[in-house]
């Protein structure tokens, strides 16, 4: 039997992730640079040493630079270590920015303010994600409006259902009333019929 | 009135830091295996005369340059492939995540709110998630109370009905409240949601 094997793809955002890539090949390329010119520097300084000391010692050549391999190295791993620690905090606090703002703004429309919208700026990441979010909550901004558009209407018909019923009234009159109040419930059930058509929108 | 919150919670400290150290091991292991290498192709035992430990040390000055050259653009070549991947790794940590909540975001828009958003262990930017989860439950259990209200409702307007037909003032009446009554719930439920 055939295996399926799924490939996962692991570049789903080219953009930010080039970017977040970039940032720690950057550090790397300049870390080896300097490891080269540093151990240059070293290496030829030795030799130099050496050669116009008219003392040269009994070692194999890899021993005589030996150190200085060490030294550039040890080195280059010191200027990488620094670079990528400020890097990854500026990249981090760029990432937790944009994110946390979103969460602020999410939490909101939790708390029932549909009147909420997510501001990123120019250069902020996930702006797609803002844009997506923000399209959900004007989503459900309308849904509501309508549903209590159709609360205010059904309540309102109740209250003159209510006003009707309430007037004292002659025989002559009740007939009349009567009529009144089956066409505010014509009315009434339209717009429960609409309210619940808007509740049944959503895939619960 | 949201209250401030922690910037860690959004991203943990941990993976950053995680990231960092896998890159400047990668870097170090790199640079070790470039010292060896390079050890190794320069190497020359000593001569027996001093003319000749002269030529040797002579020949390696003009040797280090090129050979150091080719030997870290080789070993910085490997090195920067595994920074790559491990950079690739960790982004996919926050891309993935941000990708899925913008398909969950878009399926909100459109009606569902019968599904939550699941990341998997390793992934960030949990308590984002979290947050759209709670956002969905509590719109959800909302509608589905709006929908019971909804039903007394017309279960009122019926009874509302019946006692029209029957004449019946005092049930009416009775009725009438009890409409009025469901509908003040309803708006008791919305009254948080702001327009």
């Amino acid at each position: 039997m055939k295996l399926k094997y799924q490939r996962r793809n692991y570049i789903i955002k080219k953009g930010f992730q080039g970017r977040f890539v970039l940032r720690f090949i950057v550090p790397a390329v300049i870390s080896s640079l300097l490891a080269v010119i540093f151990f240059n520097m070293l290496a030829y300084r030795k030799i130099d040493t050496i050669l116009y000391s008219m003392k040269i010692p009994s070692a194999s050549t890899s021993d005589i630079i030996f150190k200085e391999i060490v030294y550039a190295n040890i080195f280059a791993a010191v200027i990488i270590a620094f670079i990528l620690f400020f890097v990854s905090k500026r990249m981090l606090h760029k990432i937790k920015q944009p994110l946390n703002r979103i969460r602020v703004e999410i939490m909101k429309v939790t708390h029932g303010d549909l009147r909420s919208k997510i501001n990123l700026r120019g250069k902020d990441e996930f702006k797609e994600l803002a844009d997506n979010l923000n399209l959900m909550i004007a989503g459900l901004n309308l849904h509501f409006s309508d549903i209590k558009n159709h609360v205010n209407n059904i309540n309102e018909i109740t209250d003159e259902i209510e006003r009707i019923k309430g007037k004292h009234i002659s025989a002559k009159t009740s007939q009349n009333n009567t009529y009144l109040i089956n066409e505010k419930l014509s009315e009434l059930t339209a717009n429960l019929d609409s309210l619940e058509k808007k509740l049944r929108v959503f895939e619960k | 009135m949201v209250k401030e919150l922690d910037l860690d919670e959004i991203i943990t400290s941990d993976y950053t830091r995680k990231l960092v150290i896998k890159c400047i091991v990668i870097f170090v292991i790199g640079a070790i295996l470039t010292g060896a290498i390079f050890y190794l192709s320069i190497y020359k035992n000593h001569g027996t005369s001093y003319a000749e430990n002269f030529r040797i040390i002579s020949d390696l000055k003009s040797q280090i340059f090129h050979k150091s050259i080719y030997i870290y653009l080789f070993s910085s070549f490997f090195i920067i492939a595994g920074i790559i991947f491990i950079s690739i790794l960790y982004s996919h940590r926050i891309a993935g995540p941000v990708y899925r909540l913008e398909n969950f975001a878009l399926k909100i828009s459109n009606g569902n709110l019968s599904t939550q958003i699941k990341l998997r262990q390793k992934d960030a930017i949990h308590s984002l998630a979290n947050e759209l989860n709670n956002l969905v439950v509590k719109y959800k259990e909302l509608l589905i109370q709006l929908e019971l209200k909804s039903k007394d409702v017309r279960n009122a307007v019926l009874l509302i009905e019946k006692s029209i037909n029957e004449a019946s003032s005092q049930k009416l009446k009775e009725n009438i409240i009890k409409v009025s009554e469901s509908i003040a719930e309803i708006k008791k439920m919305l009254y948080d949601i702001k327009l």
